[in-house]
């Protein structure tokens, strides 16, 4: 079997960042609150129609875009913007009253779930359950040219986002006064708050860049696949969970390598003709490093999350 | 004198379990004042609802005659009460000099709390040879400095120290009070949560006793420790 | 020789106990047609009450384990298999199941459950999507393995297994659901389960007293998986046919939310919450697109404000929590969140012309937001002297629900719909909170040894 190595890097590549860039979130979440936040794959697909409906407008309601309102680079901020949004209201509603009562964690995820469905759902109810797409021609889709390797210009775009955020996050949190406060808050809520941290405040800065980092990869992966249906995220939602703890829950340089190696796990598997088992090596290998070495490839122990 | 801290009637409740039974008490400005009493008779509770971690069932709090009872934590910390908490709680995964900064977290003037980090190193020289290290791996004496710098930074006005001898060797012991001595003879207002009435009650200019809830004896602190009751009780 | 005559009894036996329990249930079940629920809805509340009980015997012993979907598909697909290929009584493919089940969760839980919390749960994750895979591929793996020039077909991947035989009867799930009710009952009590309550609480703790912590965690998580094994058995005969997808990560993540929704702190949580998730979609059927919206909100509802799950509401501490006023306090959250539930979108079915008695939606938005008021300015606080909850609030929520009984009764109202026992409940509700009486509040304090007790 003969595979063209440096293509299926490339493809690896930039899909990796977008799962790194989506398990970001998780990964954030995940070390600041303790909590797996299942809802984080509905984020992923309400930031991408966020972004169509202001592209699109209107018309996403009823029928599908055939002309956009407004330049397509919108889409990516609004997305941004508009998970965010979503994210830390799913932190208000679904969160905050279980946090306040102490309730075990078991319930909070429970209650992401519901949180996950209910989105899922809204958004079925507003865009219905079909497949939208942007109009044809208006996604930058051509190969560029003069390459040895065939990319498209979007795939080049969502690669530079996600490496951007990626940099971005890791900035915020290890150098910034804001990091210093989320890691605070994740290593003991009271101490924190006797430092004068408004600890629900935090929280909410925390969902709402998880979901951003979620509405920009999900938005992302609408453009480069043209296809954005309410329950895209499922198809992401256990490779971000596999991501996070091949990496080290919680851990943000774990999450971004885990992403690029599921990522590669994934397009080599399927280069060499076994999509079919793909899967299998991916939780296999989920299975083997929990077993062996449950920190993940990079986790340092729980004293060192953030 | 002027009154920084006045707490009237405070009464605090675990459900049905009263842990303050009205207590009354006042801080003045420049003072060293100091709560004692033996395990579980409120001091910690009081503290913590001084800070605002705990919400009283009744009474009043004020901080330079403003009403502040009730409040949340953080607004405390903010209007300029802070805490040291018991077992000194510093920020295990954050270096030392993170530790510090977030000492600082609610000021914005980047060049004074620089100064204020530079003095902590310089009163803690221990603390400036590692202040690149991860908190959580100081021992403890080192830990508890690390707490009280880390207070400073916040320029409080009024500084609680919860337990700050609890679980620590007689040796650090003596100079962890050093410590607040001189933090006493900056001029710096404090309130002292301590089970070591002896040394309290050395430090401190004025000092409530505790017994289940309720203040028994009050007073200034030398003429407390000549009280045959509580020589007998707390300090035989 | 002996063996057949054994056999024969046994069956003899079965079949008695079935038809007696046919005859039991065939009224309750027209009943429950009657409101919406027909014979496969029940017999798959029933069935997610089984999973429910397989999720509990994990979670009892404080394991995380999510893997109870992998090993429902085993069990399905085992039974399935054997029932169709092999000719096998549904009995024996049931056991057949089980075993398959039990048997994969053995090297499964050997390394699995050293791991704790969140790992744990991602760790059974990943082995249900294993099995799924493994499922779906069997067939082309095999083919190539053992036998390239005829096809060998098994599980049929992703098609999966059409034509199954429909063995399951309803008598049979309420048998085996009181039967393990009956030994969960006993187990709770015996030496087994306080074992298993000791290491829930504290693993170190249970370990200096002398348990085997290992060895109860595999046996949880073995009886568990072979729990689930025929709960699959049982829903593959259910359904005509089964595919690997029906068993994935949602299955998985629905079986948890049965047992935390029902509450985990009774054996019966896991079986109402089971019943519950299904029921409830079931209901609300007619809502079309709003289905799948709705349940998850009262999922999240449900979480927020029953934090023990749906079993609290049966235990009467969980009504006098706080005193009678906080418990009255509650009634009338309840009766007037119904009230106002009524105006919401999809729960307008009032009566056939969605008209009630000539009201308008917005009438009933005002009627919500009247009786919210009345609640809000007349229940501040306790007075001293004690008194009643809201009289204001019970004349008027009582008025009108009479008015509302009285003209369903006498037909003014044609064929009520959801929206008006959903109104008329929460009147109630409402009207009863509002004049319960309670004391005055007790300002008495506690003896002293219990305050040295207190944590200070």
């Amino acid at each position: 079997m003969d595979i063209n190595v440096p293509q299926q890097l490339v493809n690896a590549l930039w899909l990796g960042g977008l799962y790194s860039l989506f398990a970001l979130g998780y990964a954030l979440i995940f070390s600041v609150l303790g909590l797996l936040n299942l809802s984080h794959s509905a984020v992923f697909a309400c930031g991408a129609f966020v972004g169509l409906y202001t592209a699109c407008g209107d018309e996403v309601f009823t029928t599908t875009c055939t002309e956009l309102d407004r330049p397509i680079w919108i889409v990516i901020p609004a997305a941004m913007i508009g998970a965010g949004i979503v994210s830390v209201a799913v932190d208000r509603v679904a969160f905050w009253p279980l946090r306040k009562r102490n309730a075990p964690r078991m319930n909070q995820l429970i209650s992401s779930i519901g949180a996950a469905a209910l989105l899922v759902n809204l958004l079925q109810i507003q865009f219905g359950a079909a497949q939208q797409r942007f109009p044809f021609g208006s996604i930058p889709n051509d190969p560029v040219s003069g390459l040895p390797v065939v990319i498209t210009p979007i795939q080049i775009t969502a690669l530079v986002i996600a490496l951007g955020l990626m940099f971005a996050l890791r900035i915020l949190v290890k150098r910034t006064r804001l990091g210093r406060e989320m890691r605070t808050v994740a290593f003991n809520e009271r101490v924190a708050s006797l430092l004068g941290v408004n600890v629900d405040r935090t929280y909410m800065t925390a969902f709402f860049i998880a979901g951003a980092l979620a509405g920009a990869a999900g938005m992302m992966y609408g453009l480069a696949f043209n296809s954005m249906t309410p329950f895209m995220g499922e198809s992401v939602s256990l490779k971000g969970l596999t991501v996070i703890v091949l990496g080290g829950l919680g851990s943000i340089e774990g999450a971004v390598i885990g992403g690029f190696l599921i990522a590669a796990i994934e397009v080599f598997s399927v280069a060499l003709g076994r999509s079919d088992i793909r899967d299998a090596f991916v939780f296999l290998l989920l299975f083997v490093i929990l077993v062996v070495r449950p920190r993940g490839l990079l986790g340092q122990g729980v004293e060192d999350r953030a | 004198m002027t009154t920084l801290l006045q707490i009237k009637e405070l009464q605090v409740s675990y459900g049905a379990i009263i842990a303050l039974r009205g207590i009354s008490f006042e801080v003045h400005l420049g003072q060293v004042v100091s709560l004692i009493g033996a395990n579980g008779a409120g001091k910690s509770t009081t503290i913590n609802t001084l800070s605002g971690l705990i919400k009283p069932r009744s009474g009043q709090v004020n901080f330079e005659d403003q009403d502040i009872t009730g409040w949340r934590a953080d607004r405390v910390t903010r209007r300029g009460l802070v805490q040291v908490p018991e077992g000194r709680q510093v920020i295990a995964p954050l270096t030392v000099r993170e530790n510090l900064e977030m000492g600082a977290y609610l000021r914005r003037d980047k060049a004074e709390i620089e100064q204020d980090i530079q003095a902590v190193f310089d009163r803690f020289p221990r603390l400036k040879e590692r202040h690149h290290q991860k908190a959580g791996s100081l021992s403890g004496g080192e830990q508890q400095m690390l707490a009280l710098g880390r207070a400073l930074v916040a320029r409080p006005k009024l500084v609680m120290l919860d337990e700050p001898s609890m679980g620590l060797a007689p040796l650090l012991v003596n100079e962890v009070f050093a410590i607040i001595r001189s933090i006493k003879e900056e001029g710096k207002t404090i309130l002292l949560v301590e089970q070591n009435a002896r040394k309290a009650l050395e430090i401190a200019d004025y000092a409530y006793v505790l017994e289940r809830g309720q203040i028994r004896h009050h007073g200034p602190a030398d003429e407390l420790r000549q009280n045959e009751a509580i020589i007998k009780a707390y300090l035989g | 020789m002996r063996v057949a005559i054994v056999i024969d009894i046994i069956n003899a036996i079965f079949e008695f106990i079935f038809n007696v329990l046919n005859g039991a249930l065939d009224p309750i079940l027209t009943q429950l047609a009657e409101i919406g629920f027909r014979e496969p809805v029940v017999q798959f509340m029933l069935i997610n009450a089984i999973l429910g009980l397989s999720i509990y015997m994990t979670l009892n012993c404080g394991l995380f384990s999510l893997a109870n979907a992998g090993f429902m598909a085993v069990g399905a697909y085992v039974s399935v298999i054997l029932t169709q290929k092999y000719d096998a009584e549904f009995g024996l493919s049931l056991l057949g199941g089980a075993l398959a089940a039990g048997l994969v969760a053995i090297p499964i839980g050997l390394p699995v459950l050293r791991l704790r919390s969140v790992y744990l749960a991602i760790a059974t994750i990943g082995f249900g999507e294993i099995v799924r895979i493994v499922v779906l591929n069997v067939d082309t793996i095999a083919t190539d393995l053992f036998n390239p020039d005829e096809p060998i077909e098994l599980t049929f991947g992703a098609r999966g297994i059409s034509r199954i035989p429909k063995l399951t009867e309803t008598a049979h799930l309420v048998f085996f659901l009181i039967l393990m009710g009956y030994l969960l009952y006993r187990m709770q009590r015996s030496r087994f389960g306080r074992a298993m309550t000791a290491i829930r609480q504290d693993e170190k703790v249970a370990t200096t007293l002398g348990i085997n912590v290992v060895y109860y965690k595999n046996m949880a998580f073995i009886l568990g998986a072979m729990i689930a094994g025929v709960a699959g058995g049982f829903s593959g005969h259910a359904t005509r046919i089964i595919t690997p997808k029906d068993y994935g990560f949602d299955k998985a993540v629905d079986i948890l939310a049965y047992a935390v929704l029902g509450g985990l702190g009774h054996w019966s949580g896991p079986i109402i919450g089971g019943m519950a998730l299904k029921a409830i979609p079931e209901r609300l059927r007619y809502l079309n697109e709003y289905t799948g919206a709705l349940t998850g909100a009262v999922l999240l509802l449900i979480i927020i404000y029953l934090p023990s799950g749906l079993v609290s509401l049966g235990q009467p501490s969980f009504w006098r929590r706080g005193g009678r006023f906080e418990g009255a306090r509650r009634l009338a959250g309840i009766g007037v969140a119904l009230i106002v539930l009524t105006n919401m979108l999809p729960l307008r079915n009032l009566g056939s012309d969605e008209v009630l008695l000539g009201l308008e939606y917005w009438h009933l938005w005002g009627l919500g937001a009247g009786v919210g008021l009345i609640y809000w300015i007349t229940s501040r606080q306790p007075a001293s002297t004690g008194g009643r909850f809201s009289l204001p609030m019970s004349a008027v929520t009582g008025l009108l629900a009479l008015g509302l009984i009285i003209a369903g009764l006498i037909g003014r109202i044609d064929q009520p719909g959801d929206g008006y026992y959903v109104l008329v409940f929460g009147l109630l509700l409402a009207t009863a909170a509002g004049v319960i009486p309670y004391a005055p509040q007790h300002t008495e304090t506690p003896p002293a040894e219990q305050v040295e007790g207190s944590h200070a």
